[in-house]
């Protein structure tokens, strides 16, 4: 199975807070993105999972695997996203290309992970190690980090690219992750694009950040800014349309906020949107 | 390898125990702060959504101390975020600041209940006639199986009435001097629901919860209630749809 069977349109990501307006009012949206760990263990929200199935294209997006934590894959998480995705087959599966435990000890975020040769076998192995147990290849993320590994080998694109070819995992371009690095790290926006394989592009996430100390912080709680939109419609000139993602997580705004982002992205994906 | 693993974990320790120096080279203090408040505000935030009931208690700038000290004696040891927490109710209870609410950790101990038994799995019920063909003396040695979404806490405290006054819409009228309630949460058609049990039934479901036999599960349950209904205590877990196996 490809990476994704997504439609290249814009859609949303679909958070608690409104769950009961979209399968009350079934709003036209392209397709819709869930955080894979909030349906992990069955019970009510699997069941809403399911009804929204019905009525939209599916991602499901993961923000705990981990797979870049280099002691040891987390064999208990992956055996109950596959219970997940076996039972919704989504049309996306996503992960992270970060790290988030060592041992026992867990930080609950996305770490950066070192962009070495041997860090690049180890972790080639655990996308395999996904990707054979959930029966299907799934599409891995570019991160947004505040700290870099000193003895980084390659940049996070070359890093990426090496995974799509020695897995055949699809690439999730986060675009505002990729603006966030360049801002606070002074990533080579230029070098890491021309590092992606184009084909391997599955989807595309855009958000808002918000400044902090000194730095851009992605908290997904804004608006997506100028720079970003511009830095989209570069892509998408290079790329062409794919299924383009409004991702909101903090002061989630009302539904309609949300639709009017996702009909940005869609505008520039028809060509000539001037967000 | 050596250098790329030791990095992670010491990056790890670095964000969980916030009071240590950065002491890796090359790392941006601007950029470890970020992580480190990503990472404590995180779990607060988790807490807050798994007990709503107990920030209305004692309100959003005590709950916030709360979760902050759980957060840092507690660490993350998933990576699922809706595991976290459990502990609350037990950490409230030995967190002096919280001693003048002593009924506190029996709301948590409600409130993590009702949280688990939301994102429990589905489970069919066992049907009664199952055990028609278990011979009635080996009844003592029945030990059986429950939904993962069932829970029963007992307190000196009127905890339901409290859990209940604190639901959307409700009016709250709770006399704490009311005594105590055994709390049973349990969920009906994708309803979470918190009813008032018996002590009895509560003895009886908690040691039958915990894996012990009918017949030890049924002394225990008379004594914390001499005069229970064993056999319509027995009855109603079943028509509650609560057993979902038997073994002998």
């Amino acid at each position: 199975m490809t990476s994704t069977t997504l439609p290249a349109v814009a859609g949303i990501g679909l958070r608690a807070p409104h769950y009961r307006q979209v399968l009350d009012t079934l709003p036209p949206l392209g397709w819709v993105e869930l955080h894979s760990e909030n349906f992990f263990d069955g019970g009510m929200p699997v069941a809403m999972l399911h009804r929204v199935a019905e009525y939209y294209p599916l991602s499901l997006h993961g923000v705990g695997l981990g797979l870049g934590s280099l002691a040891a894959p987390d064999t208990g998480h992956l055996a109950s996203l596959k219970r997940l995705v076996a039972e919704i087959q989504p049309q996306a599966v996503s992960e992270h290309l970060s790290f988030n435990h060592s041992g026992q000890r867990f930080v609950n975020d996305l770490l950066p992970i070192p962009y070495t040769r041997a860090a690049l076998d180890v972790i080639a192995g655990h996308v395999s190690l996904t990707q054979d147990t959930l029966g299907r290849e799934i599409l891995l993320e570019n991160l947004s980090s505040y700290v870099e590994y000193p003895g980084n080998e390659m940049n996070e694109g070359e890093f990426l690219a090496e995974l799509t070819r020695r897995t055949g995992c699809g690439i999730l371009l986060d675009v505002n992750n990729l603006y966030v690095n360049q801002q606070n790290l002074g990533t080579d926006v230029d070098a890491v694009l021309a590092a992606l394989p184009i084909h391997a592009i599955g989807e595309i996430h855009l958000a808002g950040y918000s400044q902090g100390e000194g730095l851009l912080v992605d908290t997904h709680s804004m608006p997506v800014h100028d720079g970003v939109w511009a830095l989209y419609r570069r892509v998408i000139g290079m790329i062409g349309p794919r299924p383009t993602l409004i991702e909101w997580d903090l002061d989630i705004p009302p539904l309609d906020t949300l639709c009017a982002e996702a009909d940005k992205a869609q505008a520039i994906m028809n060509g000539g949107g001037h967000a | 390898m050596r250098e790329e693993l030791d990095w992670q974990a010491r990056l790890l320790e670095l964000i969980a125990r916030q009071e240590q120096p950065a002491d890796l080279p090359a790392l941006n203090p601007a950029g470890l702060a970020v992580y480190r408040n990503n990472y404590r505000v995180g779990l607060m935030e988790s807490l807050a959504l798994f007990y709503p009931v107990l920030g209305q208690i004692v309100g959003e700038d005590f709950f916030k101390g709360l979760a902050r000290e759980y957060s840092k004696q507690v660490p993350s040891l998933s990576g699922n975020l809706h595991v976290y927490g459990g502990q609350f109710g037990d950490f409230i209870d030995a967190f002096p600041p919280a001693a003048e609410l002593p009924y506190l950790g029996d709301v948590a101990r409600v409130e993590w209940a009702v949280h688990r038994s939301y994102y429990a799995a589905d489970a069919q019920p066992l049907p009664a006639v199952a055990l028609a063909g278990v011979a009635p003396e080996d009844y003592d040695d029945l030990c059986f199986g429950f939904a993962p979404s069932c829970a029963v806490i007992a307190s000196r405290w009127p905890v339901v009435a409290i859990w209940q006054g604190h639901q959307p819409g409700a009016a709250l009228r709770v006399d704490l001097g009311a005594g105590g309630e055994c709390a049973l949460v349990h969920r009906q058609q994708g309803v979470v629901k918190v009813d008032v049990c018996s002590p009895g039934f509560a003895a009886l479901l908690a040691a039958l919860l915990a894996g012990q036999p009918l017949g030890e599960a049924a002394a225990a349950a008379m004594l914390a209630e001499e005069h229970l209904d064993l056999q319509s205590a027995l009855l109603t877990l079943f028509q509650l749809g609560l057993p979902v196996s038997h073994s002998l």
